[in-house]
């Protein structure tokens, strides 16, 4: 892709956050950098830089600068909003990819995220509507094909509500840690302090998914009736008992194990 | 625990219990409103990356049904039975040898098809996974619900091996006989291999490693089941017959997920196609009924990319005749991690093409 120097618009830095950091090569989740996006500053870009499809501020030196970028997107910059913003609505994803805090959280689900995670995808596939294919690599013209097929894959269901019904007859919001707690790995104690913390979100992460259930039986979507012993019967299960048995205590360390739990050698 | 865990779990309990449950649906499908037909169409198009509706599924499933029955017969014939096809089923369900005794004996089984199959890999693939994958039990505290085995995918730059999760509650409805298929299709070279392949891949954007179109992989997953033949894994007419109640298993999907979320199917009625075409077990039986009545749609992934793999095989081995290399055309179709089969027909298509110029350049 041609690559167009961009625009350095001056004059507004003030209007926003001394943070307001953004990042039009959105950070991986391993590259350290950080990218704040406020959508404040977002709707500041929109007004000064007209026919600019995106704002990167390319260090931290020009901090106090806006920087327009060109309307022509670069494929790899796209793909990379979109798994930022993947990302971002699964800390599972993230904490397993190496992001420290992601380790501590578990998803938003609440219908404000769910709703900015839509928007999101459609932003995305404007971007990629407009996208111009030609003089692209055969390996980027796959990586073209693929991206939009997960767009249109989660445009496709988006309207859709899916949130309403957040489980199967075996697998759900309910069981989630079960399978987190034996997928996580731990070498330190921050990791257990991670992983305390996240449990610790339970409360919050069931009332926003009891919430979305609410909205099905308002809406007259819910799981059917026969799928609902099974699911009682687990929650039950994982309701009572001695907490040193529970299942999601398992990963943590016992009275007769000492901190820090490094790796053994011998 | 005592603080945050316990009291979360508590008031979800009594939501479920006095107002969730109570509001339920009564109907097993979701096709009775208009809203819940549009929302099954999508999910077929979601789950099967095709353009097929759902009563094009449903026939399709019907005819596979008929195919699946008639190679039955023909191993019931092998095994050397007398009697009719109730009385093999009746057979397979209850005689002791078919089940083990303890579930460290049904664990032991299951590693020991996998290292079976890992010694025949290489014959089959160019590339193999370099992460490595365990087995072991499903959790008791979600065994009882949950769906026979599965794969847990692993991380390989985190140095977390895959993981075939295999239901060891109640051993007398986890028949050895289908054991074969079920590793082949949860380990190598099904989705242990498919899955590592995909995320080992390099130079590509991050979402492409775990990018997995419900039709690809679990396509994959079935045809991995197929392939056991040709290795030479099944090793009794049993076996095989476990194997064809699998590929059953799938082909009634197409039925009964169609049948109860767009023909207003009852669960009997659902129950019935697997009851009466295949070896599965009755508890087996009910839990996925109610997998399918819970996830609408995407049972349809498995038979319909199952085909389409098998279709382009047969395209690549009739085109190339002799020159047609199994192991290749294994590496085309898991070379660039999961695609929606569309783009895997065309890659094929390509590859194909390819290789004929490559054979007859000098």
């Amino acid at each position: 892709m041609k690559k167009i120097a961009p625009i350095i618009v001056t004059g507004v830095a003030t209007l926003l956050s001394s943070t307001a950091v953004f990042s039009q090569t959105p950070t991986s989740p391993h590259s350290g950098a950080k990218a704040i996006v406020s959508d404040d500053a977002h709707e500041h870009v929109r007004k000064h830089c007209p026919n600019m499809s995106a704002v990167h501020v390319a260090n931290q030196q020009v901090a106090n600068q806006i920087v327009c970028a060109p309307q022509s997107d670069d494929l790899e910059n796209i793909i990379a909003d979109m798994q930022k913003f993947d990302l971002l609505s699964n800390p599972i994803q993230a904490g397993n990819d190496g992001d420290r805090e992601a380790l501590r959280h578990l998803p938003d689900v609440s219908f404000v995220a769910l709703e900015k995670t839509t928007a999101r995808t459609r932003g995305l596939f404007e971007r990629y509507l407009k996208f111009d294919t030609d003089g692209l690599s055969e390996q980027q013209i796959l990586n073209h094909q693929l991206f939009g097929f997960v767009l249109r894959q989660k445009l496709l269901l988006a309207d859709f509500d899916t949130a309403r019904l957040p489980f199967t007859n075996d697998s759900g919001f309910f069981n989630m840690m079960s399978y987190v707690s034996r997928q996580t790995k731990f070498n330190n104690v921050d990791d257990y302090e991670a992983y305390a913390a996240r449990l610790s979100e339970l409360p919050r992460y069931f009332a926003q998914n009891i919430t979305n259930l609410r909205r099905g039986i308002a809406s007259e979507y819910t799981a059917s009736e026969q799928i609902m012993p099974g699911i009682i019967n687990v929650v039950k299960g994982l309701s009572n008992g001695e907490a040193e048995a529970h299942s999601f205590f398992a990963p943590l360390p016992n009275s007769q194990t000492a901190y820090p739990l490094r790796s053994k050698s011998g | 625990m005592n603080a945050r865990v316990y009291p979360a779990y508590k008031k979800l309990l009594m939501f479920l219990e006095t107002e969730y449950a109570p509001a339920a649906r009564t109907a097993v499908g979701i096709g009775t409103s208009e809203a819940g037909r549009a929302y099954y169409q999508a999910l077929v198009k979601y789950f099967t990356t095709l353009d097929l509706t759902p009563d094009e599924v449903h026939e399709l499933g019907l005819s596979e049904v008929k195919r699946i029955r008639g190679e039955m017969d023909v191993v019931i014939r092998q095994s050397g039975f007398e009697g009719s096809f109730a009385e093999f089923l009746a057979f397979l369900r209850t005689d002791k040898q078919f089940y083990a005794k303890t579930a460290e004996d049904l664990l032991k089984e299951a590693a020991w098809i996998a290292k079976r199959v890992d010694g025949q890999m290489p014959k089959y693939f160019g590339k193999l996974a370099r992460l490595s994958y365990g087995v072991m039990a499903v959790p008791d505290e979600i065994a009882a619900n949950y769906t026979t085995g599965r794969y847990w995918s692993g991380n390989p730059e985190q140095g977390l091996a895959g993981n075939y999760v295999v239901n060891t509650y109640d051993l007398s409805q986890r028949p050895l006989y289908n054991l074969p298929a079920l590793t082949l299709h949860e380990g190598v070279p099904g989705h242990h291999h498919q899955i590592s392949l995909a995320q080992e891949m390099q130079d590509v954007p991050e979402f492409r490693r775990s990018l997995y179109p419900g039709a690809f992989g679990e396509g994959w997953g079935l045809y991995s089941e197929k392939l056991g033949v040709e290795m030479g894994i099944y090793r009794t007419p049993y076996e095989n017959f476990g194997r064809l109640t699998y590929e059953m298993w799938r082909a009634c999907r197409l039925v009964v997920d169609t049948g109860m979320h767009w023909k207003g199917w009852t669960r009997a009625q659902a129950e019935a196609c697997f009851l009466e075409n295949s070896a599965l077990s009755p508890h087996n039986i009910r839990t996925e009924v109610e997998r399918y009545i819970s996830w609408p749609g995407q049972a349809l992934s498995y038979k319909i990319g199952e085909l389409k793999i098998l279709e382009l095989r047969g395209r690549a081995e009739k085109r190339l005749g002799s020159d047609f290399d199994i192991r290749k055309f294994h590496d085309e179709v898991l070379g660039v991690g999961g695609i929606p089969l569309s783009i895997l027909e065309a890659r094929i298509d390509a590859w194909i093409d390819r290789s004929l110029k490559e054979d007859i350049s000098p």
